[in-house]
This record gives C-alpha cells, sequence and structure tokens, in this order.
C-alpha cells in the first residue's frame, strides 16, 4: 500500500519507523538490563564510551546508544528529505534542507 | 533509580505522548511540572529528559501522520529553518539560567497554554493553493471523517516563520515542543486545516527538539536513565494516540487539559518563589 505513497512520504516514513523501533528496542533493553543489574552512571557518554561501558558490563551504555539513535532519528529524516528533493529537483527544498543542517551542524559545536 | 519509580514515570510519559500526539504537542507540558514538581529533579535535568520525550513522541507520531499523508512535510520543513534557529538560542540561554526562573517562565507558558485551548476557537477557512512567498506549500489529504480530499494553500509565511523562531526558542529554553504555539498559527494565521495543523506540528517539534537536546547532551544535562524510561513511555504513548485518535473528542480534551495546566501553573509560579520545592 505505502508504495503509492509520493517517495517523499514513503522515504521519510521509513527512517522515522526504522529510527523509532531501532532506539526503542536498544532502550527497552538497557532499560531491563538496568532494573536487574542498576549501575552508578548517571551523566551522558559519547559513542565509543557507551560502547566500552557496554563490554565492562554497564547497562546505562546501552541506553546512551538508544538515546544517541533516538536524537539522531530526526536528522537522518531531514537528510533523507533532502537526497529525496535532490532526486526530484526542486532546489529550493533542498536549500531549506542544507539550511536546516546548518543549524544543527552549529548546535553540534557548541560544547559545554 | 529503583524499580517502581522507573515505572512510574514510564506510565506518565505514556499519558504526555498520548496528549501530545493527539494535539499536536511534545508533551513536554506535562513532563516538565511532574518531574519537577512530584520527583524533585532540577529544572535543567527536567528539560533534558522532556526534549528526549518530545523527540520520541514525534518520531512515532509523524511516522504514523506522514504515512496517512496529514504531515504538510513541504510547510515543515521552511518553518524548522526558523524553530532550530531559536531553539538552539534558546537552550544556550536555558543551560546558564537559574532554574527558578526557568520555573517561573514556565508557569508563564503554561498560563498561555491553558488560554489557547480554553478559548481558541479553530479557523475552518482554508487557504487557496497556490504559491506562498518563494514556495508552493499546498498539500491534500484525506479527511476520513467526511471522507473527503481536502486540498488547501498557505498564506502569511513570514509571520508564521517569525513565530516559528519564537516557538522553537520556547523549546529550546523549557524543554517543550512549542507546538502550543506553531499549531493555533499555522492553524490562525497561515490557514492550515487543525488537523493538518497538528500532524505538521507533530512533525516538526521532533527537529526542534533535536539542536535543543543536541546542546543539553553536550553540556552533560541529561540523565540517561530517566531520559531512556521517559523516551519509551512517550513512544507508546504517541502510538496509542496516533491509532486511536478518531475516538477522542478534541475540544472536551483541550478543555479539560486547559483548567489542569492552569493548576500546574500555579504549582510552577509556588516553585519559582521558593514555596514548594
Amino acid at each position: 500500500m505505502s508504495s503509492n505513497k509520493p517517495p517523499l512520504n514513503r522515504n521519510i516514513r521509513f527512517v522515522l519507523q526504522a529510527g523509532m523501533l531501532s532506539s526503542l528496542a536498544l532502550l527497552v533493553a538497557g532499560l531491563v538490563w538496568y532494573a536487574l543489574a542498576p549501575s552508578g552512571t548517571d551523566f551522558t557518554l559519547g559513542l565509543s564510551e557507551a560502547i566500552n561501558a557496554i563490554l565492562s558490563g554497564d547497562p546505562v551504555g546501552l541506553i546512551c546508544l538508544g538515546l544517541m539513535l533516538l536524537i539522531a532519528t530526526p536528522l537522518l529524516r531531514i537528510i533523507v528529505a533532502l537526497g529525496t528533493f535532490l532526486q526530484m529537483r526542486e532546489w529550493k527544498f533542498v536549500a531549506v534542507s542544507v539550511a536546516v543542517l546548518l543549524v544543527i551542524a552549529t548546535a553540534v559545536l557548541i560544547k559545554g | 533509580m529503583d524499580v517502581a519509580v522507573m515505572l512510574g514515570l514510564a506510565l506518565i510519559a505514556v499519558g504526555a505522548g498520548l496528549l501530545g500526539s493527539l494535539l499536536g504537542l511534545g508533551g513536554g507540558v506535562i513532563i516538565i511540572p511532574v518531574l519537577t514538581l512530584v520527583f524533585g529533579i532540577p529544572m535543567q535535568e527536567a528539560i533534558g529528559a522532556s526534549l528526549i520525550a518530545v523527540i520520541a513522541t514525534s518520531t512515532g507520531a509523524a511516522s504514523y501522520y506522514v504515512d496517512q499523508g496529514l504531515s504538510n512535510i513541504r510547510l515543515a520543513m521552511v518553518l524548522e529553518v526558523a524553530t532550530t534557529i531559536g531553539s538552539v538560542i534558546g537552550a544556550l540561554i536555558a543551560v546558564y539560567t537559574n532554574q527558578y526562573i526557568l520555573a517561573a517562565l514556565f508557569g508563564l507558558l503554561l498560563l498561555y497554554s491553558s488560554f489557547y485551548m480554553l478559548r481558541r476557537p479553530e479557523s475552518v477557512c482554508l487557504s487557496p493553493t497556490g504559491p506562498c512567498g518563494p514556495f508552493d506549500l499546498s498539500c491534500t489529504y484525506d479527511d476520513e471523517a467526511t471522507q473527503k480530499k481536502v486540498e488547501y494553500g498557505v498564506k502569511n509565511l513570514g509571520r508564521g516563520m517569525l513565530a516559528s523562531t519564537v516557538a522553537g526558542g520556547t523549546s529550546g529554553l523549557l524543554g517543550v515542543g512549542g507546538g502550543i504555539i506553531k499549531v493555533p498559527v499555522m492553524n490562525l494565521w497561515m490557514g492550515v486545516p487543525m488537523r493538518a495543523a497538528c500532524a505538521t506540528s507533530n512533525f516538526m517539534i521532533g527537529v526542534t527538539a533535536l539542536a535543543g537536546a543536541i546542546v543539553y547532551y553536550q553540556f552533560g544535562q541529561i540523565d540517561p536513565v530517566l531520559a531512556g524510561v521517559v523516551a519509551v513511555g512517550a513512544f507508546i504513548g504517541a502510538a496509542i494516540g496516533t491509532r486511536t485518535s478518531h475516538r477522542f473528542e478534541g475540544d472536551k480534551l483541550k478543555r479539560i487539559f486547559g483548567v489542569v495546566m492552569i493548576v500546574i501553573a500555579a504549582l510552577m509560579f509556588l516553585k519559582s518563589f521558593g514555596v514548594i520545592q
């Protein structure tokens, strides 16, 4: 049924659903693990720190991976929209998508 | 955090995600007062967790609304330029602001929200299709209730962009989706039908909250377990809300919610003055 939808809707829906299901799976697994074996880590971890935490048996590493994937989902949705607008040669909306990405890149560059 | 607290928080987040997906909001107006007033969590930490819940509500609800063709993707992307700029500025102000001031600002936001819920009538006057400024943002969708195809155009893009910057600023500053500003602006100023305005707002709030959430993540002001619990709850709530929206009477829901928010606003003001912790 979805194949009858416009490509923009179809592609964006796919990214949102994939992001939702995969981050939900990581978060639920991490939270169940945390409930069984609580950890003292109460701060967010970067990607490599999260992987190291998982390998050393800290469930917060898995929760942080889920959170990072969740935060990345709207970002991926903009990148997919950009690709679709490029394919459809809708240049004004290509420019709009790039502008949104630039603002988000600015947020990433701001360090605490 | 013990398991009973985790389950309690998840249940509240289910409610926030449910209402958020029905009304075009992120659910922050529910999550933040509960975290700060009931669980005594500092304002900045509550805002960080709420931004994550907003992204979860948006992702869960938007995947359905996009599939139904209700979200106006092109309009959303244009307005997102303004909301993300506002969100980054708001988040940067928030991380350096005293939590009692944030609580007072949140109280004001809730009062405005309740006014909107209780008073604002829906605009049913559709704009003619065609270009709006440099863009053609016209859209169509099938209305389940009337079994008719609804075709509408968009007007007043400049005013909409300005209001979206304010909505984004509110999102970054106070950890909400900003739908409480975007939905009436799209409906009353820009001529977007209410259902499409809610669905478009749900689609946008994920990106608006993302810009703020990145700043909070970088500043270490997100508690991963707390944020994980509210995200899972919000996902579940949004999934239920989008699939049962036709069973709810929107106006009745808005009125009840409006009254509840006046009470919460009063409690947030008491907190901002240090009367309650």
